[in-house]
C-alpha cells in the first residue's frame, strides 16, 4: 500500500537554457493536482518525468510504487497520459486506435468507451484527418479515460477547445473523484478549471516550484486590501511600503488609496496594516489566476 | 534492464506498422507482378524497362517505409501517443527496427524470388542473375543505411539526405558493374556463371548489411530518450 | 442524481462558502428534512464539479455550524437538533447584523444615528 500517487525527491535537470533544481512534489493518492505555470516553466518536463520518458540528472521518481524510469513499464500500464502535442494515426479510425489500445491494455473498458464516444459526440468510423482540434483533444482523452488509469496525467487538456467541449471534458474529469483510488495531475495554464477541480495547486516558475499546497489553504492565505493612507503621509515611492508588515507582496498605491497584495493573510494581518497607518477600506479573495501573475512578478 | 519482458508490446508495435502500411504495400506488389510480368516478355525492350521501373519500386518501398514509419512518427507527433503506452525507448526501438525489417525485407524477398523465377522460366538469359542479385542487394544496403539514419536521428533532413547519395551511387554502382568483364560478360550466357568477383561483391554487400544493421542496433540501445 | 446545488464561479464568494450556504437554506427551508442523509463528499465533488477537498471545507464548516453531523464510517446527516432552524435563522440575523453595522462604519454613523435607522425600519409597515 502506497500512500502517493506518486512521489519525486531532490529532482534535478539541466537543458541547454532550462534546469530545474531540487524539485520535491509529491500527489497523496485520490487526489487531484494543478500544476500551474506559463509556457516554459518546467510543466511538461515534471510531467515527461513522471512518464519515464525523460531521466533526471539526480532525485528519485516514484509513481504508483514503481521506480522510474527502470520500471516505466509496469508503471505505464496504470498511468493514462494525455498531452496537448499528442497526435493520432491521421489515416486511421478513431475505432481503430480503439481496437489498438485495447490491445494493450486488457483493462479497457468498451462499454464505457461507446459511451464516452457518445458524450463526446465522436464517431468511431471516422478517420482522425478528418476531426476537428477539438475533436482529437476528445479522441485522446476517450482512449486515456476508458481504461479508467489510477494515474490520470494530462499536460495541457482543455487548451484549444471551445466552451462547450471543455465542459464535456470537465465533466468526465469530475467523474474521476467519485473514485478515491484514482488521482489525477494535470497541467493548464487555464487556471480555472485548476481552481475547479484540484486539491492541490502546484506552482512552477522557470523551473522552480514557488508553492504546493492544498488549495483551500492556498487561496485563504492570498488576499488583496483596499487601503486609506492618511492626508498626510509622505507620497514618495517607497514610502508607502510598511516595513514592520511582514507577508506583503506588492503595494501599489495612487494618492491616498493603496492596494495591498499579501500572501500570509490572517486576521493579524491586517490588524498589522491598521498599525501601518493604513486603513483597510476592503478586503478581497484572490482568484488563482491574480494569485498566479502576482506570484510570477514577485519571483523575478 | 528492466526484467520484465515486453516481447508482447513489441510485437503489438509491429502488427500496429502492419496494420498502418498493408494496403499501400499491397498496391506495391501488384505493381511488381505487373513489372516481372513485363520482365518476363523476354525482349530486351521489355526487360530493360521493367528492370528500371522494379528498381524504382523497391526504392520506393523502402523510402516509404522509412518515412512514414519512422520519421513520421516524430514529425506527426503520434510518437508521443507511442511513448505513453508501457513501453521504453528501447522496447520502441526494437519494435521500428523490426517492422521495418519485416516490411521491407519480405516484399523484398518476394520481388527478388519473382524476378528470379521470371528469369529461369523464360526464355531471358539466366546469365543476368548476378546482376540482378546484386543490383537489388545493393539496394537493400542502401535501405538499411536510411533506415539506420531516420532510427538514430527521426530526422527527415539527414534521412532524405542519406536516401539521394544512396540513389545517387546505385547508378554508379550499376555503370561500374557493367564495365566490369566478369559480369558483362556473362550476361548472355545461357545460366547464371558466379565468378569469384560476383562472389566477393555479394559477400560484401550481405556483410555490410549485417554490419549495419548491428551497428544501428547498439547504438538505439544506449539511447534513453526520444522525446 | 443531482443535488441541486447551483453553483457559480462569477460569485464573489469562494466556492466551499456557496456550498455551505446553499445546503443551509436547503436545511432552512426544509427540503432536506432532519436526519437525511447528505451524499458523501466525492459523489457531491463529482456532482457539482468541484474539488474534493473543497466540499470537504465545506462539510466541516456545516458540521461546527451545527447543520450536519457526520458519523465515523456512516457519513454525514442533516442535524436532528430539534430548534434548528430557529437556531440557524438567528445566526442570519446575527450576520445581516453586523454586515448592517460594518457599512454603517463605513458611512460613520453614528451608534445613535444607526439606532434612528433601525427604528425607522421597525416602524415602517412592510
Amino acid at each position: 500500500m502506497q500512500q502517493f500517487a506518486f512521489e519525486m525527491r531532490d529532482i534535478s535537470i539541466r537543458y541547454p537554457h532550462f534546469a530545474m533544481e531540487n524539485i520535491s512534489l509529491s500527489l497523496p493518492k485520490g487526489q487531484v493536482m494543478g500544476l500551474v505555470g506559463v509556457n516554459g516553466a518546467g510543466k511538461s518536463t515534471t510531467i515527461r518525468m513522471l512518464m519515464g520518458l525523460v531521466k533526471p540528472d539526480a532525485g528519485q521518481i516514484n509513481v504508483l510504487g514503481y521506480q522510474l524510469p527502470a520500471q516505466q513499464v509496469q508503471a505505464k500500464y496504470d498511468i493514462g497520459f494525455a498531452s496537448d502535442d499528442m497526435r493520432l494515426y491521421k489515416s486511421q479510425t478513431l475505432q481503430w486506435h480503439m481496437d489498438f489500445i485495447r490491445s494493450v491494455y486488457p483493462q479497457f473498458d468498451q462499454a464505457y468507451a461507446k459511451e464516452l464516444l457518445k458524450r463526446f459526440e465522436l464517431i468511431g468510423e471516422q478517420k482522425i484527418k478528418g476531426l476537428s482540434h477539438g475533436q482529437r483533444v476528445k479522441a485522446c482523452l476517450l482512449l486515456v479515460l476508458a481504461r479508467r488509469p489510477k494515474l490520470l496525467v494530462l499536460d495541457e487538456p482543455t487548451t484549444g477547445l471551445d466552451p462547450v467541449a471543455r465542459d464535456e471534458v470537465i465533466s468526465e474529469l469530475a467523474e474521476i473523484l467519485r473514485d478515491d483510488e484514482r488521482s489525477v495531475l494535470f497541467s493548464s495554464h487555464n487556471t480555472h478549471d485548476i481552481e475547479k477541480l484540484s486539491d492541490q495547486i502546484a506552482f512552477l516558475d522557470r523551473g522552480k516550484l514557488l508553492a504546493l499546497q492544498d488549495k483551500e489553504t492556498y487561496l485563504d492565505s492570498w488576499s488583496r486590501f483596499r487601503c486609506q493612507l492618511p492626508a498626510n503621509a509622505n507620497t514618495g515611492a517607497d514610502a508607502a511600503v510598511p516595513a514592520n508588515v511582514a507577508g506583503v507582496v506588492s503595494i501599489k498605491r495612487h494618492g491616498q488609496l493603496a492596494e495591498v497584495i499579501t500572501d500570509q493573510n490572517s486576521a493579524g494581518f491586517a490588524a498589522q496594516l491598521a498599525l501601518a497607518g493604513f486603513q483597510v477600506l476592503e478586503q478581497h479573495r484572490m482568484s488563482l489566476e491574480e494569485i498566479f501573475v502576482a506570484n510570477v512578478k514577485r519571483s523575478r | 534492464m528492466h526484467t520484465f519482458s515486453n516481447s508482447q508490446m513489441i510485437k503489438l508495435l509491429i502488427l500496429k506498422d502492419w496494420q498502418l502500411v498493408k494496403k499501400s504495400l499491397a498496391a506495391y506488389l501488384a505493381g511488381g507482378v505487373l513489372i516481372i510480368g513485363l520482365m518476363g516478355m523476354a525482349t530486351p525492350l521489355l526487360f530493360n524497362t521493367g528492370a528500371i521501373l522494379m528498381i524504382t519500386l523497391m526504392i520506393v518501398i523502402g523510402a516509404r517505409s522509412a518515412i512514414e514509419l519512422v520519421v513520421n512518427e516524430k514529425k506527426d507527433q503520434t510518437l508521443t501517443f507511442m511513448m505513453s503506452l508501457p513501453v521504453t525507448a528501447q522496447d520502441y526501438a526494437w519494435a521500428k527496427l523490426g517492422a521495418n525489417l519485416l516490411l521491407y525485407l519480405v516484399p523484398w524477398l518476394l520481388l527478388v524470388a519473382g524476378m528470379l523465377l521470371v528469369i529461369v522460366s523464360s526464355p531471358v538469359y539466366n546469365g543476368v542473375i548476378p546482376l540482378v542479385v546484386l543490383v537489388s542487394v545493393f539496394i537493400l544496403l542502401s535501405y538499411c543505411c536510411y533506415l539506420a539514419t531516420a532510427l538514430l536521428t527521426y530526422s527527415e533532413g539527414y534521412t532524405t539526405a542519406v536516401m539521394i547519395v544512396t540513389n545517387l551511387l546505385l547508378n554508379g554502382f550499376i555503370i561500374w558493374l557493367l564495365r566490369m568483364p566478369a559480369i558483362h560478360l556473362t550476361l548472355e550466357a545461357p545460366t547464371a556463371s558466379w565468378n569469384s568477383t560476383s562472389l566477393l561483391l555479394l559477400a560484401a554487400g550481405v556483410g555490410l548489411t549485417v554490419l549495419v544493421l548491428l551497428t544501428t542496433a547498439v547504438l538505439q540501445n544506449r539511447k534513453t530518450s526520444f522525446l | 442524481m443531482t443535488y441541486g446545488l447551483f453553483l457559480s464561479a462569477t460569485d464573489k464568494k469562494p466556492m466551499y462558502l456557496q456550498i455551505v450556504e446553499q445546503i443551509t437554506s436547503k436545511v432552512l427551508l426544509g427540503d432536506w428534512p432532519a436526519q437525511m442523509a447528505l451524499p458523501s463528499i466525492r459523489e457531491l465533488a463529482a456532482d457539482t464539479q468541484v474539488s474534493v477537498i473543497t466540499v470537504k471545507r465545506a462539510y466541516a464548516d456545516l458540521e461546527q455550524a451545527g447543520v450536519i453531523v457526520t458519523h465515523a464510517g456512516r457519513g454525514s446527516f442533516v442535524s436532528a437538533q430539534p430548534d434548528l432552524q430557529q437556531q440557524l435563522q438567528q445566526q442570519e440575523l446575527a450576520q445581516l447584523l453586523s454586515a448592517a453595522v460594518a457599512v454603517a462604519r463605513q458611512l460613520q454613523l453614528s451608534d445613535a444615528e444607526l439606532f434612528a435607522r433601525l427604528q425607522q425600519h421597525l416602524v415602517q409597515p412592510r
